[in-house]
């Protein structure tokens, strides 16, 4: 997938140094707790993993062009980047020119990609059953995933779902403005109809490869919202199922949970055999992706603490340095989660 | 073969296949196969191979076992099963997730046409898991390759001999297109089988009813313009094959810029989902041309492909034979068109020789085998020296190994050249390769360098209307989906 100067434009600021390379772990899905933290700073989390299927995934070298080409420069450290003047106008031409994803949070919760090759082999096995055709070519996809709607497809069959799927099909499409219903509709295969491919696809709307990948996760992003919105649409919920993703990852959701049960640190590195400063990882990760009410910071920060904190450190979080308070009896974990916290407000 | 067999055959074929009856060498082979002797069948590309072992494995109980060298048309060939009504057909390749194979693994008993990759059959743990089952015929597909490939690419291949020895196989299948009496003799000694019990059945490489055309261009300039001429008039729908994926997608874009064709690339670089798109639609008649590299098209099976343009050269001209052989299948005249620059042959060159070890890298490797007994990830000409360096043969023998390779690669490159170059008639000299005779040139023949009166031969077609696929309608489209439902 080519990734474009446009795109590009939008994950830098004007004000805020940014690193480029924690921008493309971010991307790229790597969760560690720098990861997430500067992603939850730089406003960009909900673009964790947007490329993480993406083979060899690298911005550094159109980064690199960017910076030539007058769009970004340096901070004073070198190691971070700021939009210019130029940046900042071409990023403000754009925001009208150019399609970003609508949906990234439906993408931090549900596997969207998982979920729309379902629908479409779904939507396939419907087609050919209602013209009584088993001669044809199923789409391809993963044997357990197949089976999957091969046991939904056998459970269904019996009923009206040949309506039912084609009053969602209907009903979805006029939810949507006429030239996304087209495109909804032409990426469905079915009895002698067969989707257009993606380059079929971008030229008939005009975009790049990558405006057109946002494009489909958006449009199933809403397809799943509106078939849980509506019980009419319940046969499909099976469709649904193991589609979920912990934005923390799964560790640290897993480490939250015992947490959350009442145990501490050490308790819970005993439990999944790991080391404390795993386990204060996993909690950290915990607490920037979740809502500041529902994370038990008074567990780890008293008012004495905070009251420390408030004194010490001043300003710009993004500027707080450890090394200030280091002499103290206050812990990195101490340090950071009250970052995080303040960054909550 | 007596009359009472050959009349349940084909009933069996009536009834399973809907065929009135048998193309030329199948009933022979099966013939062979029922004998309870292993059989090799030489049936040029469209004969109906697949067909041969589904019938077998019908009056068979037990596993056919199917080893197939490209992963890519392994799924095209199950596709195709499945299309047929043989849902208990399986790809076991290195594509599967770790999930997926244990699902194949716990349910192998199920399946009774099982696709396996050699890789995967060299391994000594999936060997046991094959060794719980029964296996009626081990096919081996494109067998041409133990002895083109199994060398240079495949060195899994080579172990094919061991694997009939410990999975107890009696009888193999050994299909192939073309194969020289030559590859014949290594195919059969490579796999350690009696030549006594193997029975051989060929016919002709020869497809009378594809027309051979080469033409030769002094420049990349006047080669394109002459392809989007050619494409202007000639009767879809076809194909035309590239050796580079960044060419086949250069052309592409060409071609819907200067023509109304509907045009798709289709090659490594395309992703699975709409690799299927595009066969779909080549399939039924929604693409009139697509831009390929080697692997497209052995899956399926279209009948009315009309002509083949090789683009670029392919590396030998058995592949070319294997290439041009998805035309006309349906009998009806066809056209094989060669558009031909002196620097193509140096990326055929490249692309025949890129992967054979020189004399220094096999001495290095050698000299170095326990540094690079710890490296991973190699490329593909430290894999096949690791591979003959695991299986104990000695450096001298490894260097004499790929002298030879190199041998017979620059011959085949020759024999291309010289029929790219050839002045007369290529059919004969295609024939003579493949050690046949031809003498029976007629005016629906062949053209070696020089235009071809497509008229004459019927694949002139002016007005090429793009056929438009796209409904603009949304409500049509969800409508059409669905028997009879309209809202
Ligand atoms: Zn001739």
């Amino acid at each position: 997938m080519k990734i474009d100067d446009e795109f590009l434009i939008f994950l830098f600021s004007y004000n805020q140094p940014r690193r480029p390379k924690l921008i493309e772990n971010l991307l790229a899905g790597r969760k560690t707790v720098s990861t997430l933290f500067w992603g939850m700073r730089y406003r960009l989390l909900d673009y964790c993993g947007v490329f993480s299927k993406f083979k060899e995934f690298s911005i550094m070298s159109k980064v690199h062009k960017l910076e030539k080409s007058g769009y970004l420069r340096r901070s004073k450290d070198n190691k971070h980047l700021l939009l210019t003047k130029l940046g900042l106008d071409r990023q403000k031409n754009l925001i009208d020119n150019y399609y970003l994803p609508k949906h990234l949070d439906v993408y931090q919760k549900y596997n969207v990609a998982k979920f729309s090759k379902r629908f479409l082999l779904a939507v396939q096995i419907v087609s050919e059953y209602s013209f009584h055709n088993k001669q044809y070519f199923p789409l391809q996809m993963n044997i357990l995933e197949y089976n999957l709607i091969k046991n939904w497809f056998k459970n269904n069959k019996k009923t009206d779902f040949i309506l039912k799927m084609h009053r969602l099909l209907y009903n979805f499409a006029d939810s949507l403005d006429n030239q996304r219903a087209i495109q909804f509709a032409t990426a469905l295969t079915g009895h002698k109809r067969i989707a257009l491919t993606n380059e079929q696809q971008k030229s008939q709307l005009n975009v790049t490869s990558l405006q057109l990948y946002f494009m489909q996760l958006d449009l199933f992003s809403e397809l799943i919202i509106f078939i849980k919105a509506n019980q009419d649409y319940n046969f499909l919920y099976p469709l649904l199922s193991d589609l979920d993703i912990q934005l923390m990852g799964n560790a640290s959701f897993d480490t939250f949970k015992l947490l959350i049960k009442g145990n501490s640190i050490n308790k819970i590195a005993h439990i999944k055999h790991i080391k404390t400063n795993t386990v204060k990882e996993h909690l950290l990760n915990a607490a920037i992706v979740l809502p500041k009410t529902a994370f038990p910071y008074s567990l780890f920060l008293n008012n004495e603490t905070i009251k420390f904190f408030k004194h010490n450190l001043k300003g710009n979080i993004d500027e707080w340095s450890f090394v200030t308070i280091k002499q103290t009896h206050i812990s990195f974990f101490g340090f950071r989660l009250y970052q995080i916290f303040r960054s909550k407000h | 073969m007596n009359d009472k067999l050959k009349k349940h055959l084909k009933h069996v074929l009536k009834s399973n296949f809907g065929y009135e009856d048998f193309r030329p060498g199948q009933l022979e082979v099966l013939d062979a196969l029922l004998k309870g002797k292993s059989a090799m069948a030489i049936l040029p590309t469209g004969a109906g191979k697949t067909l041969i072992y589904q019938m077998f494995g019908l009056m068979r109980n037990h596993t056919i076992l199917i080893v197939s060298p490209l992963i890519s048309l392994m799924q095209d060939q199950v596709n195709r099963m499945h299309y047929l009504g043989y849902k208990n057909s399986i790809a076991f390749n290195s594509t599967l997730s770790n999930q997926e194979k244990h699902f194949v693994i716990r349910n192998i008993k199920k399946y009774k046409y099982i696709y396996v990759s050699p890789e995967m059959l060299s391994d000594h743990g999936i060997q046991e898991i094959f060794k719980s089952l029964c296996i009626d015929l081990l096919v081996i597909d494109e067998a041409h390759c133990i002895s083109q490939w199994g060398l240079d690419f495949r060195p899994e291949y080579l172990d094919l001999s061991s694997v009939i020895r410990n999975l107890n196989i009696k009888q193999v299948l050994m299909l192939t297109a073309t194969a020289s009496k030559k590859t014949r003799f290594d195919i059969v000694e490579k796999l350690n089988l009696s030549p006594q019990n193997v029975e051989l059945i060929s016919c002709s490489v020869n497809r009378d009813n594809i027309f051979l055309n080469t033409h030769t261009f002094s420049s990349l300039e006047t080669k394109q313009n002459y392809l989007i001429r050619l494409l202007s008039v000639l009767k879809v729908p076809g194909i035309i094959y590239f050796s580079s994926k960044k060419v086949a997608n250069q052309v592409t874009d060409l071609i819907k810029a200067k023509t109304s064709l509907n045009v798709e690339a289709y090659h490594s670089g395309i992703s699975d989902d709409n690799r299927y798109r595009i066969q779909q639609q080549f399939m039924n008649n929604k693409l009139d041309l697509v831009c390929a590299t080697s692997a497209f098209g052995m899956g399926i099976d279209k009948n009315n492909i009309r002509f083949i343009i090789h683009y670029h050269l392919p590396t030998t001209l058995e592949e070319y034979m294997q290439e041009i052989g998805r035309a006309g299948r349906d009998g009806k005249q066809s056209i094989s068109i060669v558009l031909y620059q002196d620097s193509d042959i140096g990326l055929a060159n490249k692309l025949a020789l890129g992967d054979v070890p020189s004399t220094d890298e096999i001495n290095f490797f050698f000299d170095n085998a326990k540094i690079f007994a710890k490296t991973s990830n190699d490329d593909e000409k430290i894999k096949l020296l690791k591979y003959y360096y695991s299986r104990d043969y000695s450096k001298n023998y490894v260097i004499s190994i790929f002298n030879n390779l190199v041998h017979q690669k620059i011959i085949g490159l020759k024999s291309l050249h010289e029929y790219v170059n050839l002045q007369g008639c290529l059919r004969k000299y295609l024939l003579n390769y493949f050690d046949e005779q031809f003498s029976e040139y007629n005016d629906k023949c062949c053209a070696s360098n020089s235009t071809v009166d497509l008229k004459f031969l019927g694949l002139f077609n002016k007005n090429i209307v793009k056929s438009n696929q796209n409904h603009t309608n949304w409500r049509d489209i969800i409508n059409s989906l669905f028997y009879n439902v309209n809202i």
